[in-house]
């Protein structure tokens, strides 16, 4: 029989790690700062109470986490679909630029915060595409494998993500510009 | 030159701007998950590094009965610390100053009691797990309500030494629901407990260190207002006194120990030579499962509304079970009257029709969290079944084999269709176990060929697996005459690991097709794989191909060029083999109201000579640009419609055209029969409506499919 691997310290190096990334998807999805961080919370215990589950000759934990996100996060976006959204500023999560000067730090940011505020006008098949490409930061392949699809799927949702989220800023620097 | 100013005046590029910034948690929120967790981890599995389980960490553990939001918890952190130093320190000065009289028992590993026990027709408890601590034992309890409770319902758990009670707790019984998302839905008593529900509680007793150490602990519900216990039923036989055995010492063993009365397996007399089974009661049917496969949770079973049972070596289990190397039988659900679907509650998700347009596999979730599950219709005698949990369902030509894919034991709100597990055809054959060399679960999209002898699937392999970190899948075909699997020969120079996708399979099984794209971002290209001459090529860029039953003709989605992606709209193509000729049948756009349906968007006469497609342009043949979809969940949509091109004539026409039946909203999942003279569709319009029809080129009429009577709520049943 082959060893089982302690699935239990996996998750702990992959918390360490990952956790940001597991949180920053999220955060993308939910654009709001208590829900983000609620989700991330509840996925890591839902993970952790079902870390017996994984077996990880079928994939890798980092794939299985998000798994269970995806799946946590859209339920949680169906549950309060017929709610009215807040988009107030005050509850975004933190945005922090990349590296650079204090002021490209900022503006990456503000670039970003532009960006994002965009998402809710995707489907939410492109919203979780974005998400798992830019806020999990994971491939088209590892996508197409938590989304069920086929890479090349995500290939072409992924470009009119791109294609929308371009137009829309576009509008919004003309107008910025005028 | 560009100056810095331009510079800071030029918007970057998306991809830039999407990678320059990230949400970041608050470090607060991050460090107080992090000891949650740490605290919530399982009582016998030690953190992997030297950290030690903190005073802090348990009170964190106990119930938290002041604010609902996670995030409010966490900022009452700061002032849990100093109190939580304090009292570590007086802990200290007592362990220091009081030794105890008797060593506290070394903390041994969880007991884990399996049992199908119910209080009071109301709660069923699917399992606890006890575990010996320093301090005493600290129980997991696992429950799934009936009905919603009405009693605020207290626990009672009792040591006991030979007969006498050596220590005891009692309290109110607070659970978090594991199956919410929502944070709210932690420490909630049993009033708050929906049905069908996964409730969780931790329960600790804590002992005397001046007593003996117990040999049994009972378990038990009262009524905190009479006093009176509840009723409990282990297997249909009431136990005694109300409570139930949950920890033995007599029990300590490695492997889960029931306390409930085994139960019989089944007599192999009343299986069939496929190994189906049905169960006593007539509600399951049971199939031997391959050993060495890990099923987790199939009690729950898909709909969460009627208990499937495992049983395993003489005894039931309901919950988690990794399947030691001897049989097991795994239970799928009976043909039942509840739980069908109606079109204004179910979600349709595939739809196949048979050559000869009288049987349409229909592939249904009730709901969202639930299991999908393959419906069988018969337009002609309006004859319904309910054939099994599982997806992606494919008719032989005749309707009478049906190869779809098991969905997996587990919660369903976890589904998704890369955790799908063995393949079967009809009578319920695995044929996935054909593959020696499987890696993981991932056995999807099957095809069956005219005479159900032949079954297209992707599957991944150790051996694909080896190839590369990604798990690339393959098409492999399946012939239940000689029980053995093949793939694909080799197709391409190209050295690269490719993903394969899509199968589609001409009638006799000879010619399969399916979609190859590198692992990488590369383009996407059609194959065609000739089985009796061993032989196979890339014919084609494009991908969701199918074949017609004569093998002539491969339909699929052209792979997207700059400028085509730009109006949003892909071609759908289809290429004659013999001739060489290629047509091209319109403009169409591959995604559908949830975007995760529409794959099935072509669907070839057994000539080739009429193919039903989808599209959201009103007119597929001139293409303006793309309605656009409203956004977010729940918004609305492009409509979109079912048009059947004629090769004769070039021409498309729409298919979906009947007003009285429905209007707006979207068509999906096109089948036509071999002769083309019938499509079956599902229909489905924001507001949550799901439709099936059935369109009859000869006589323009469409038809409503029902699966169920309105009038009796049962399956449409033939007279």
């Amino acid at each position: 029989m082959k060893p089982q691997p302690d699935t239990t310290a996996l998750f702990e190096e992959w918390y360490a790690a990952e956790m940001p990334r597991l949180y920053n998807y999220v955060a993308y999805l939910v654009q709001d700062r208590a829900a983000a961080e609620d989700l991330t919370a509840a996925i890591c215990e839902r993970a952790l109470v079902r870390l017996a589950q994984y077996d990880a000759q079928k994939g890798s934990l980092d794939a299985w986490m998000f798994a269970i996100a995806r799946n946590m996060v859209r339920n949680h976006q169906r549950d309060t679909s017929r709610q009215p959204r807040s988009t107030s500023l005050d509850e975004l999560p933190e945005i922090r630029g990349r590296g650079g000067t204090p002021e490209e730090i900022a503006q990456r940011a503000e670039d970003f915060r532009q960006v994002i505020a965009h998402l809710a006008e995707l489907s939410e098949a492109e919203q979780q595409v974005i998400a798992l490409r830019f806020g999990a930061d994971i491939s088209n392949v590892d996508i197409a494998r938590v989304l069920g699809v086929t890479p090349n799927h995500v290939g072409v949702i992924s470009y009119r993500a791109l294609q929308k989220l371009r137009e829309a800023l576009h509008l919004e620097a003309e107008d910025d510009y005028a | 030159m560009t100056t810095p100013d331009q510079n800071s005046r030029r918007p970057s590029s998306i991809e830039d701007r999407l990678t320059g910034a990230r949400f970041e948690p608050d470090a607060d929120f991050a460090n107080a998950l992090h000891a949650r967790l740490l605290a919530s981890l399982p009582p016998h599995v030690e953190p992997s590094q030297s950290r030690s389980r903190s005073l802090l960490h348990r009170i964190l553990m106990m119930p938290e009965h002041e604010g609902n939001s996670m995030s409010n918890r966490f900022r009452m952190m700061t002032a849990f610390s100093a109190l939580v130093l304090l009292v570590m320190v007086g802990l200290f000065v007592v362990l220091v100053l009081f030794q105890p009289s008797r060593v506290a028992a070394p903390t041994q590993e969880p007991v884990s009691v399996a049992s199908h026990t119910v209080f009071a027709d109301t709660l069923e408890l699917l399992e606890s797990k006890a575990a010996q601590t320093n301090e005493g034992y600290k129980f997991e309890l696992h429950w799934r309500p009936l009905v919603q409770p009405t009693t605020d319902y207290h626990i009672f758990i009792h040591a006991l030494s030979g007969n006498q009670i050596t220590g005891q707790m009692d309290g109110r019984l607070l659970g978090d629901d594991l199956t919410s998302s929502l944070s709210t839905d932690h420490d909630l008593p049993t009033t708050s407990w929906l049905p069908d529900r996964f409730i969780s509680s931790i329960v600790t007793l804590t002992l005397n260190a001046n007593q003996p150490s117990p040999d049994t602990l009972v378990m038990g519900l009262y009524n905190p207002e009479t006093g009176e216990r509840l009723v409990v039923m282990q297997d249909g036989v009431s136990v005694s006194d109300g409570q139930v055995v949950v920890w033995s010492a007599l029990a300590i063993s490695d492997q889960p120990t029931s306390t409930a009365p085994p139960t019989e397996a089944p007599a192999s007399p009343k299986c069939s030579p496929e190994n189906r089974c049905l169960s006593e009661d007539g509600r399951f049917w049971l199939h031997t499962v391959r050993p060495g496969d890990t099923l987790v949770s199939i009690a729950a079973d898909y709909n969460s509304s009627l208990p499937c049972i495992l049983r395993e070596n003489g005894y039931t289990s309901g919950m988690d079970v990794l399947v030691p190397p001897a049989q097991i039988l795994v239970c799928i659900e009976q043909p039942v009257a509840s739980d069908v679907n109606q079109r204004q509650a179910t979600g349709y998700q595939t739809l196949t029709m048979s050559a000869d347009a009288q049987w349409i596999a229909i592939e249904t979730q009730p709901a969202a969290g639930t299991w999908p599950a393959i419906w069988l219709h018969n337009p002609d005698t309006s004859e319904t079944s309910r054939i099994a949990t599982g997806a992606w369902p494919s008719l032989s030509a005749d309707g009478s084999q049906v190869a779809f894919v098991i969905t997996p034991p587990g919660n369903p709100v976890e589904w998704n269709r890369e955790n799908l597990v063995n393949i079967y055809s009809g009578g319920f054959t695995d044929i996935s176990s054909s593959i020696s060399d499987l890696y993981g679960v991932a056995c999807t999209m099957p095809v069956i060929s005219a005479d159900g002898q032949t079954v297209a699937f992707l599957a991944r392999t150790v051996a694909a697996e080896s190839l590369n970190n990604s798990a690339e899948e393959a098409v492999w075909v399946y012939d239940r005459r000689t029980n053995t699997a093949e793939t694909a020969p080799a197709y391409s120079d190209d050295t690269a690991p490719f993903l394969a996708g899509h199968p589609g399979m001409s009638a006799d099984g000879r010619y399969i097709v399916f979609s190859a794209g590198s692992t990488g971002n590369g383009p996407s290209g059609i194959v065609l794989w000739d089985r009796e001459k061993g032989f196979a090529a890339i014919v084609a860029n494009g991908f969701f191909p199918e074949i017609s039953a004569d093998g002539s003709t491969i339909t699929y989605l052209e792979s997207v060029g700059e400028a085509q992606q730009a109006v949003g709209w892909i071609n759908a193509m289809a290429y004659n083999v013999q001739t060489g000729e290629s047509r091209w049948l319109g403009a169409v756009l591959d995604q559908g109201p949830d975007g995760w349906w529409e794959e099935r968007v072509l669907s070839p006469s057994a000539d080739g000579h009429k193919i039903a497609f989808t599209s959201v342009l009103d007119d597929p043949r001139n293409p303006g640009p793309v309605p656009t979809p409203g956004g977010g969940l729940g918004s609305a949509f492009p409509n979109r419609h079912i048009y059947l091109y004629d090769w004769a004539t070039d021409s498309v026409t729409r298919v979906d055209n009947a007003p009285d039946l429905h209007i707006d909203g979207f068509s999906y999942q096109p089948a036509i029969s071999a002769d083309g003279q019938k499509v079956a569709y599902l229909w489905h319009r924001p507001g949550e409506q799901f439709g099936i029809f059935l369109y009859d080129v000869s006589t323009d009429a469409t038809t409503e499919i029902n699966l169920i009577d309105p009038a009796t709520g049962n399956p449409v049943a033939a007279p």
